[in-house]
Formats: structure tokens, C-alpha cells, sequence
């Protein structure tokens, strides 16, 4: 009798304290309610979408009334020869762009708070957001013009220097370069701003008892800035962790050419021209998926190891 | 320039006004001075003065539109139509609601999108009536296979017009599974190719040169632009050519290989008689050997692979190279866009002749600007005013009513035989709101657009220049044949498609070896597209 | 920034600080002009007649100049309706953004809170994984959002991204803050509006940039959701204009050809068209990055 009666009171227990807790949270709970509500009907529910990988869509049958393919899909993917180059492509690039793009804003961002002249820094900034609103197709056309060896002013200068004319576009050598460069050039302005965000929440006077105690600009930036935006440069680097598998569709295909497919070919711009030529309606969802569920690994290892270092995480 | 032209199209409209009475002719005593006046005195009666009177329509039609059934009923549609386009109290729509008693409800999602917004359309399984497609591909068979949109092929017989207008090869286009399939939906007519070599004529005659017409002759050429600086910048930096791709140059290409752009399979027997994929045809390696010949002497534009779209034609427009791939209509199309010029300082030539051929080729596809596909859910009777739209749309009344609009509202007057609108400036801007080349459900009638060109100069510009051309050319017509077997290796191997294109490439630019190309052809390409290539002589025996 | 920290800076300037201040602003010179000149290129080529862009792409200075593309652009038809309905979305959609990024990333700022975690988690995983095109769309007609502004706005109404990092903001408050309002009887309500928000100024400025620019130029959703014409935004009409005018069928049908801008003109045209609402709101929220919003704070 005890045995069974006492179950029942524990859980009743933990259920009055489990209420008691979430009354005394109350506000904080209420207030988590519209993005969970958010997040349940704008991507719970559709997420029934992704079974469509493991399906023959029909398009009278609809996505969930479709016949089960099982793993064909994957199967077929990872049967083309080029999905490994393309797989290998897409993380090196990616790779790439982490060590040279990423810390870019940063030292821009630490650079710009080092400005004492409010105008001249608020030009800079101004003009470095810029090139975020000019779109890829745009900027490939200006890069054709200026990087050709035909007729381009780069060449130019390179051979006024007295070197042989670079083919920056079509010689494969060069490809990962260009996309790197040109996209530090687009993004990197406009990635400062999360960054100056946070120089702005730092405390003016730690500052100015740094200042007192004799620290030099330097001193200052290694000691006091760096570290108080340490948080905000983690969780960058852990959600672009998440995103090592993407390097954006329209750049690439911007860049690409024929000559330097072997390594320009990544994941985006192959499901396209898979999913063109071939009219696999799966394909893409199916190259998605891998490489989805690759970059989520690799966003929660960052993620675990920033949390045993005891830095800041995403959960 | 502008003003030129406004006053010449005002002055050509108030002669015509004052001569044949036509602003708002409607009564039949009326009509016989128009038609005089007109300079058509060889034309046919019955073809007489069409678009001058929108009532008055041919016998044939007249018969057709008697008996068909003119009671209300809305069609709903989804089209792909450009963003100028009104279509609340659009007088054209308006007309053809007058004329056939159909209302159409077009929904009209943007045309940059439009392939991804047709998907989920034909996914969500609430289809409109009649939906239009930009190709026949994959997925339209998909469609069709998954019974979203109806089999035609009962049923078009019965419409003389669309009989008419739209010739076998444009229906197969748009047959489902090979030329034998099913029609699943209803081709919209387009102009017919006439592929050719557009030239900088200011160039042949300062180098004092005639237009090369074959191989050796484009040898000698391509070195002098190259070597004697035709725009005279003082800078070795002029090229013969610079295509988009190796294949979609038909001008030299032809000269070389029966072609039909980039298929794989060409549709056409090669010199011997024989089917064959394009890479086993006589002319494919020496064509590409041509062009690495032509890469390699510094020729043509080194970075003719960088090109993407139009590329080619900037560079043409830029002075940067000698010759253009293009059709009969591209010099006025460069006369109306940017070159104002155009049709002093370019012309237009027939493709480069192949050596034992007596005169160029033209190889022209059935030309379609994609199809109407028929929902499903349609009823019977319903399916039927649909059809006797479309047929409607394909005859005269319905093609002129559907692409010039109302007369008075968007044109000042029509001549369907020399395809010449006359239009004012306040017309225009009507026009501009109520009529596109979008907005159509036919393209051409009887082979040709509602008008070539926009002022009347360039239209008969155009018209000679197809002329003569059709004179020069030998035409040969790409059956609409579908080969499923090559599609669908593509589609399974889209890896050694790839390596094809880019060892092509490579070839063409010297980095690989002819050694090496072969080798990867005999090894690689050919045994993989081998049952493809099986199927396609097949299919093509049997064509025969 | 004080009085007495300007002076104090005065004072204490080394020569090693005046040498890495000079090199400072070259670089950051440098790297601007980097940014501008191109852009100075776009602007040039829209007020660029095309047949002189043709004659020489690389001139700086047009001979003659046009404004045609200009013309182009801001008489078009649908471009009244498209100005209010992108305005109408970028208003209403950032400040729906905005409020829920702040009422959501609060809560999840606290890290002792049973159920973050999931939260967090169950958020994450929607970055990596959706349900594609077909059932999005399913959804928003299901829920009678077609041909709606709503059809716009709801469906991004809280980017995880974001969310993440405006958390990490939250975070950074000193709590010593907080206990003060809770002690004085304030409940979670009142802190965060009387205390979370002033202080996350800095914060809410960056992401109502954000949001505001991605309203700005998206498209994508209208092409999907919005049939009516009258309501597509701005950037999508602007897009029609480029596409359209790409094509032959357009300019066969047109008589006045000099009033017509060429593709690429407009598209030159765009680019600037697009920056100028930006240029015009930004020296607003900028103010937001230029101080420190702390100071002094946690001394009061």
C-alpha cells in the first residue's frame, strides 16, 4: 500500500512543483509562447516537406501520398563521381573563406572603434556597407570587366608592371582566390555592424580606468575590447560553423565557367544544374538534406567544445 | 532620332488616315477605297485590309465564327505576362470578350519566377484551366504522365485553325514521350530561325574584304582582325569571334556538322546519310580542331568561355570582334536597342558553307514559345469553348484582336500582309498597358510575328533581309523528333555529360591532347551513351 | 563620449599611438575608396548613355549623360503601389521582428529557465532543415494568407539567426540591473521593457537594420504569395523591369526606342535605387553605434 500510494503523491509532487515553477515564471513563460507558436506553424509543420527525399514525388499524389523510394535518392547521389569533388569543393572553398572572410569584420570592426574622428567614421562606415546591396550578377559583370586579360584594368597594370596578363576567371589556379577576395570585399563591411553593436554595449569606464592606469590604444584593444566582445565573436563562429556546406549560389555561379568547374563545382550551383538536366525533383532536396545534416554536426562540435572550454553557446 | 521617327510614324499615319478614311471605318462602303489605297493589288480579297476593321474577317472565319459558341463563360489562366500589363478594363481583353464570349481571369505571377510559381501551381492540385508552360520538359511530362493535364489529340482535328497555323513539327514538340506520344498540350506558334552571321561591315571594307563564305576564307580573316586592327586603337585586341559555348554557333558550326545547337543527338543524318550522336559525325573533330587552331593563333577572343548570355553580342556591339552569330531580325533589334546605326554598319549573312555543300545550310527547329496545357478537372464543355479559343486565338481575328489590340485605342492602323502597325505616341502608351508579346496565345500567324520591327523602315528592312536570305540558304528543317533514351542518359549521367563538355573545352583551349580527348571519348563517353545512342538510330530509322 | 575622456585621451597620447592612429585611417581610407570606387562605377553607368558605356566601359566620366533608366524606374506603372506596399511591409514587419526577437530573446537569456535548452534546440534545428517550397506554400493558403502583405511578414517573423545572437545581447546586461528593478517590485514585464530594451539599444538598432534591409530587398516570397499586382513590393516589380527589358518581345512593341533604358542601364539604375533608402535611414541608427550606451549605468 505505501509503495503504490506514495508513487502517485511524487508525481502529483512534481507535478504541483513543476506548476508552482512555471507560475512563479509566468511572464517569462507567456512570453516565449508567440515564437514558439512561430516556430511550431512556420516550420513544424511544413517540415513534412523533407520525407519528399525518401520519395517518388508525384505531383497528382502530392508529397505525402507519394510512393516510398527508401535511400534511392541518396543511393544515386552518392553513386556520381562528381559528388565527392563537388563535396570536397564546397568544404574546401568553404574552409577558406572561414580563415580569411570570417575574422575580416572583426578586425575592421576593432579598427573602426580606434577612429576618435566621429566624421571620418561614420563616412567609413557608411561606405564600407555598401557593396552588401550590389547582387552577385552585378558584381560578376564589373569583375569580368576589370579582371579580363584582354581588355581589363587589373591586367593592365599587371603588365605595366612588366608580368605576363593573369585569366583570374578562367584559369582554375585563381578561382578560390577571386571568391574569396571578392567576397570579403561584398561582405565584409556589413558584417562589422553585429560586431560595433557589441563594442557599443562595452562599459566607457573600463576604458578610462585603463587610461588612468596608462594603458596605450593597443593595450587597451588586446585587454578590454577584444575580450568584452569575445561572447558575440564565439557565437559568429559557431553558427558559421553551421553554415560550412553553403557557399552561396549566385557568387559561384557568377565566377563559373567551364574552364574552372573543377573546382568552382559546389554543392548549390550542382544541384541546379543536376536538377536541370536531369528533372529530379528530389535531387535537390536530397543534396540538401546531406548537407544540412553535415553543417549541423558540425555546428553542434563547435558548439560542445565551446561549451567544455566554458565559452559561450548556442544551447 | 526620336523625333524623327515620332514625326514619321505621324506623318505616315495621317497619310494613311486622309487616304483610305481608316481611323474609324466601320461601314462596308468604306472598306474598298482601304483596300485600294493599301498597294496590296495582287493580294487576295479575302485577305484584304484585316486589322482595319476588326468586324471584318475573312469568309473562312467568318463561317468559324458562326458556329462557334459565343455564350458567356469565364477560362481561367495562368500566363506568364510582363509587369506593364493592365488587366482590369483592358480594352483587349474586352474585345475578346465581345468576339468569343469568353472572360479570361488570367492570373499573371512574375515572369522571372515563373517556372518555380507553374511547379507549385501544378503541386498545390488547384489548377486553372489553362495553363501556360515555357518548355516541354521533364516536368511537363511528368505532368502529363501524372494525369494533372489532358491528351489533346481527339480533339484538335476539329479546329481548322489550329491546324492550320501550327504545323506537325510544332505539334510534336509538345508530345509527351517521342514523336508517337500523346499532345498534352497546344504548341504557341513562334517566328521561324533563320540562323546566319551578322557582320561589321565597316570592318570587311576597311580591310577591304568581301564576307568570307567558307572555312578558309574565315582563316584569313580572323588574321587580318587580328593582326591589322580594324578599330584602329592601335592594339592587337580585335578577335573574329566569340561564341557562348562551342555549340550555339551555327554559323561556322554548320559548315562543319549538321546541327541542331547543343543536343546530343542532332536530329539529323550526318553527310552520309547515316543517324549518328553528334561526337561520331565527320565534322566534330575537325570542327573543334578549327577551334583550337583559332585559340591558339590568337585568334578568337581568349575568353570566349567566360561568356554568359549576351555576352557575345556586347562585345560584338563594342567593336571587340568581326562577326556575330544571329538571326534576320537581331540588326534591327540592335537598331531599336542601343546601336541606332545598326542597319548602316552591320549586316546579316547566311551561315559559313560547309566545303562540298552547294549553298549554306539553315537548320531551323520548329519554333514554339512552349504550349497551353488543359487542366484536368475540366469538363468536356468546357474543354471545348478552351479549345475554340485557342483556334480562335490562332486565325486571323483572334492573333491580330489578341497582339495589336483594340484599333483606334492601340494602333493607328494594321497591313497583315506587309505585318506593318502603324502606331502614334499616345497609341503606344496604350499599347504599352493592354497588348505583349507575352499576353499572346500565338506568337505568329501563318509563320510570322504581328510586326518585325517597330518603325516601318526597319520593318522592311527586316522583311528584304529574310527574303534574300531564304534565297541564299539551303533550309533544312530539324524534325520535332523526342528521343526520351538521350534525355534520360543525361539525366543518369549527368557526371560524364559534364566531363564532355568541359574535355571540349579543354581541347578547344590546348590543355588537352588529341591523344588524351579521344582516348576519353572511346573509353569513357561512348560505352556509357552507347544504348542511348542505340535507341536514338532507332527512333530515328523509323522517323525516316 | 565626455569631456574628460576626450581630454584625458589627449594627454596620453603616445607616439606609438599617433603612429598606429595615421596608419589606422589609411587603412581604413583605403579600404572605403575600395568599397566606393565601384560603386561610383554603377552610378556612372546609369546616367551613361548605352552606346557610350559600349564605345568605352571604362571611361570615369560619361560625355553625355541620361536619365532615362531614372525616368524608367520611377514612372512606371505599379511603381506607387509598389513603394507602399514595400514600406507598408518594412514597417510592420520590422517592428513585428523586432518586438519578437525582444520578448523571445529575454526569456531565453536566462540561463537557469527549465525548457531553454529544448527551446533553443527545437529553434537551431529549423536553420538547418525546412520543408521546402510545396508545403510552405500549402500552408499559407491554408491559413488564407495568399495575396495578403501578411504572407510576407509571417513567415520570417523571427529569424533564429538573429534571435541567437540578440540573446547573446541580452545576456550581457549585468544582472546587478535587473535585481534592482525586481527588488523595487518590478516582474519580468516591467524589467523588460523598463530595463532590457533602453539598454539594448545598440542591439535593436543592428537588427532593425537588418530586418529592414531584408524587407527591403526581398522578392522571393512575393513571387510565390502574391498574385495581385497592386500589392507586389518594390524590389520584385524593379526585378520584372530588368528581366523584361532582357528580352526582344518588349522592345519589338515599342515605337519611342530612346525612352526605353537598356537592361543593363536599368539594372545599373537599380542598384543605386536600392541604396538610396538605406543611405537616407542609416545616419539614423548609426547614432546608435557611435556611444556607449552603458556608460554609467551600473554606477545609477
Amino acid at each position: 500500500m505505501k509503495h503504490t500510494s506514495s508513487k502517485p503523491r511524487t508525481k502529483q509532487n512534481c507535478f504541483q512543483a513543476a506548476c508552482r515553477y512555471i507560475w512563479r515564471y509566468k511572464y517569462l513563460y507567456l512570453l516565449l509562447v508567440p515564437a514558439v507558436l512561430y516556430f511550431l506553424i512556420f516550420h513544424y509543420i511544413p517540415m513534412y516537406g523533407v520525407i519528399i527525399s525518401f520519395k517518388d514525388y508525384s505531383f497528382k499524389k502530392g508529397i505525402l501520398g507519394s510512393d516510398w523510394v527508401g535511400f534511392e535518392n541518396f543511393i544515386y547521389m552518392f553513386k556520381l563521381n562528381d559528388f565527392y569533388r563537388v563535396f570536397r569543393n564546397s568544404f574546401f572553398l568553404s574552409f577558406l573563406r572561414l580563415v580569411f572572410e570570417f575574422p575580416v569584420p572583426i578586425i575592421i570592426a576593432l579598427l573602426l572603434n580606434e577612429i576618435s574622428s566621429k566624421r571620418f567614421k561614420k563616412l567609413t562606415q557608411t561606405a564600407i556597407y555598401l557593396p552588401h546591396f550590389i547582387s552577385w550578377a552585378v558584381i560578376g559583370g564589373i569583375l569580368v570587366n576589370f579582371l579580363s586579360p584582354t581588355w581589363g584594368v587589373v591586367n593592365n597594370i599587371i603588365q605595366s608592371l612588366g608580368f605576363e596578363p593573369i585569366f583570374f576567371l578562367g584559369n582554375p589556379k585563381y578561382f578560390r582566390p577571386t571568391a574569396v577576395v571578392s567576397s570579403i570585399w561584398k561582405e565584409a563591411g556589413w558584417g562589422t555592424i553585429i560586431y560595433l553593436a557589441a563594442i557599443t554595449g562595452i562599459d566607457m569606464e573600463q576604458y578610462e580606468a585603463a587610461t588612468v592606469d596608462g594603458a596605450n590604444r593597443w593595450q587597451r584593444l588586446i585587454y578590454i575590447t577584444l575580450p568584452n566582445i569575445k561572447t558575440t565573436i564565439i557565437l559568429m563562429l559557431i553558427l558559421r560553423m553551421g553554415s560550412i556546406m553553403s557557399n552561396g549560389f549566385e557568387q559561384i555561379f557568377t565566377l563559373q565557367n567551364t574552364q574552372n568547374l573543377s573546382v568552382s563545382e559546389v554543392f548549390e550551383t550542382y544541384t541546379y544544374r543536376v536538377g536541370l538536366l536531369g528533372g529530379r525533383f528530389s535531387f535537390a532536396t536530397t543534396v540538401g538534406l546531406f548537407a544540412s545534416v553535415i553543417s549541423m554536426i558540425f555546428l553542434l562540435t563547435t558548439n560542445f567544445i565551446s561549451k567544455k572550454m566554458g565559452e559561450e553557446t548556442i544551447f | 532620332m526620336k523625333k524623327r521617327i515620332i514625326s514619321l510614324l505621324l506623318s505616315v499615319s495621317m497619310l494613311m488616315a486622309s487616304l483610305s478614311a481608316c481611323a474609324p471605318a466601320s461601314s462596308p462602303e468604306e472598306k474598298a477605297p482601304a483596300s485600294e489605297d493599301a498597294d496590296n493589288s495582287q493580294t487576295a480579297a479575302n485577305e484584304d485590309a484585316p486589322a482595319e476593321n476588326t468586324s471584318d474577317v475573312s469568309a473562312e472565319e467568318d463561317a468559324a465564327a458562326s458556329e462557334m459558341d459565343t455564350s458567356p463563360i469565364t477560362i481561367s489562366v495562368l500566363n506568364r505576362v510582363n509587369a506593364e500589363i493592365v488587366f482590369d478594363d483592358n480594352p483587349m481583353l474586352k474585345a475578346v470578350e465581345e468576339k468569343t464570349g469568353v472572360t479570361l481571369e488570367i492570373e499573371a505571377p512574375p515572369i522571372s519566377n515563373y517556372t518555380d510559381r507553374l511547379q507549385l501551381t501544378m503541386a498545390s492540385g488547384e489548377l486553372p484551366d489553362l495553363i501556360y508552360t515555357w518548355d516541354f520538359d521533364q516536368k511537363y511530362e511528368k505532368w502529363a504522365n501524372d494525369g494533372l493535364i489532358l491528351p489533346l489529340d481527339e480533339y484538335i482535328g476539329n479546329y481548322p485553325n489550329l491546324m492550320a497555323n501550327l504545323n506537325e513539327s510544332q505539334f510534336n514538340m509538345a508530345r509527351v514521350g517521342g514523336s508517337d506520344g500523346q499532345l498534352y498540350a497546344i504548341p504557341r506558334a513562334h517566328t521561324e530561325a533563320t540562323w546566319g552571321v551578322i557582320a561589321n561591315q565597316e570592318w570587311l571594307d576597311k580591310l577591304g574584304v568581301s564576307m568570307p563564305t567558307t572555312q578558309e576564307e574565315i582563316y584569313e580573316y580572323a588574321k587580318l582582325v587580328k593582326t591589322k586592327d580594324p578599330d584602329g586603337n592601335g592594339k592587337d585586341d580585335t578577335f573574329l569571334f566569340s561564341p557562348t559555348g562551342l555549340w550555339t554557333d551555327c554559323w561556322l558550326v554548320f559548315s562543319f556538322l549538321p546541327f541542331s545547337l547543343q543536343h546530343a543527338a542532332p536530329y539529323l543524318p550526318d553527310r552520309d546519310g547515316e543517324y549518328k550522336i553528334k561526337e561520331k559525325m565527320d565534322g566534330y573533330m575537325p570542327y573543334l580542331t578549327f577551334m583550337r587552331q583559332l585559340y591558339e593563333e590568337g585568334l578568337m577572343d581568349p575568353e570566349w568561355f567566360t561568356n554568359k548570355y549576351y555576352d557575345d553580342r556586347t562585345k560584338f556591339k563594342q567593336n571587340r570582334v568581326a562577326l556575330l552569330h544571329g538571326g534576320a531580325t537581331t540588326i534591327t533589334e540592335f537598331a531599336v536597342q542601343d546601336v541606332p546605326n545598326a542597319t548602316e554598319i552591320y549586316k546579316f549573312y547566311p551561315a559559313i558553307k560547309g566545303d562540298n555543300d552547294a549553298k549554306p545550310r539553315n537548320e531551323a527547329a520548329a519554333s514554339t514559345w512552349g504550349g497551353w496545357m488543359i487542366s484536368a478537372d475540366v469538363d468536356e464543355a468546357k474543354l471545348t469553348r478552351i479549345l475554340s479559343f485557342l483556334d480562335w486565338a490562332n486565325g486571323e481575328e483572334g492573333f491580330v484582336t489578341i497582339a495589336a489590340g483594340v484599333e483606334g485605342i492601340d494602333y493607328d492602323s494594321y497591313d497583315l500582309e506587309k505585318r506593318e502597325l502603324i502606331v502614334t505616341e499616345e497609341q503606344q502608351v496604350n499599347r504599352t498597358a493592354h497588348v505583349s508579346g507575352y499576353m499572346n496565345f500565338a506568337n505568329t500567324y501563318q509563320g510570322q510575328p504581328l510586326s518585325l520591327a517597330n518603325t516601318p523602315e526597319l520593318n522592311e528592312y527586316c522583311l528584304n533581309a529574310i527574303t534574300d536570305y531564304k534565297a541564299a540558304v539551303d533550309w533544312i528543317d530539324i524534325p520535332a523528333v523526342k528521343c526520351p533514351e538521350i534525355d534520360n542518359w543525361a539525366s543518369e549521367n549527368p557526371d560524364i555529360a559534364t566531363q564532355k563538355e568541359q574535355m571540349e573545352v579543354s581541347y578547344v583551349v590546348g590543355e588537352t591532347s588529341k591523344e588524351d580527348f579521344e582516348a576519353f571519348l572511346n573509353d569513357i563517353y561512348f560505352p556509357s551513351v552507347a544504348d542511348a545512342e542505340q535507341a536514338y538510330i532507332e527512333i530515328m530509322n523509323n522517323y525516316k | 563620449m565626455t569631456a574628460h575622456a576626450k581630454r584625458s585621451k589627449k594627454v596620453k597620447h603616445s607616439l606609438g599611438d599617433r603612429i598606429f592612429s595615421v596608419f589606422n585611417h589609411i587603412l581604413l581610407g583605403f579600404l572605403a575608396l575600395a568599397c566606393i570606387f565601384p560603386l561610383f562605377y554603377v552610378f556612372m553607368y546609369s546616367i551613361t548613355p548605352y552606346n557610350e558605356y559600349l564605345a568605352n566601359p571604362l571611361r570615369l566620366f560619361p560625355p553625355e549623360i541620361t536619365l532615362t533608366a531614372y525616368k524608367e524606374l520611377l514612372t512606371f506603372p505599379l511603381m506607387k503601389t509598389g513603394y507602399f506596399s514595400t514600406l507598408f511591409v518594412t514597417v510592420i514587419g520590422t517592428a513585428l521582428n523586432i518586438f519578437l526577437l525582444c520578448i523571445t530573446a529575454y526569456p531565453l537569456s536566462k540561463r537557469n529557465l527549465k525548457g531553454r535548452n529544448i527551446i533553443m534546440a527545437l529553434i537551431t534545428f529549423t536553420m538547418f532543415f525546412n520543408g521546402g517550397m510545396i508545403p510552405n506554400y500549402m500552408l499559407v493558403r491554408e491559413l488564407h494568407l495568399l495575396d495578403t502583405y501578411w504572407a510576407l511578414i509571417f513567415p520570417g517573423a523571427i529569424s533564429a539567426y538573429n534571435l541567437i545572437l540578440m540573446r547573446n545581447f541580452v545576456s550581457a546586461i549585468p544582472s546587478s540591473l535587473e535585481e534592482a528593478a525586481y527588488i523595487d517590485g518590478a516582474n519580468e514585464l516591467q524589467i523588460l521593457g523598463r530595463v532590457i530594451v533602453p539598454l539594448c539599444k545598440p542591439a535593436i538598432a543592428t537588427f532593425t537594420l537588418f530586418h529592414a534591409v531584408g524587407h527591403w530587398n526581398s522578392y522571393f516570397n512575393a513571387t510565390m504569395y502574391i498574385n495581385d499586382r497592386n500589392k507586389w513590393p518594390l524590389m520584385l516589380i524593379v526585378r520584372e523591369m530588368v528581366a523584361e527589358s532582357g528580352t526582344n518581345m518588349v522592345h519589338q512593341s515599342a515605337t519611342v526606342m530612346e525612352d526605353l533604358a537598356q537592361p543593363f542601364t536599368l539594372q545599373m539604375a537599380v542598384i543605386i535605387f536600392t541604396i538610396i533608402p538605406i543611405l537616407c535611414v542609416y545616419p539614423f541608427v548609426q547614432k546608435y553605434f557611435m556611444q556607449g550606451m552603458l556608460m554609467g549605468s551600473v554606477k545609477g
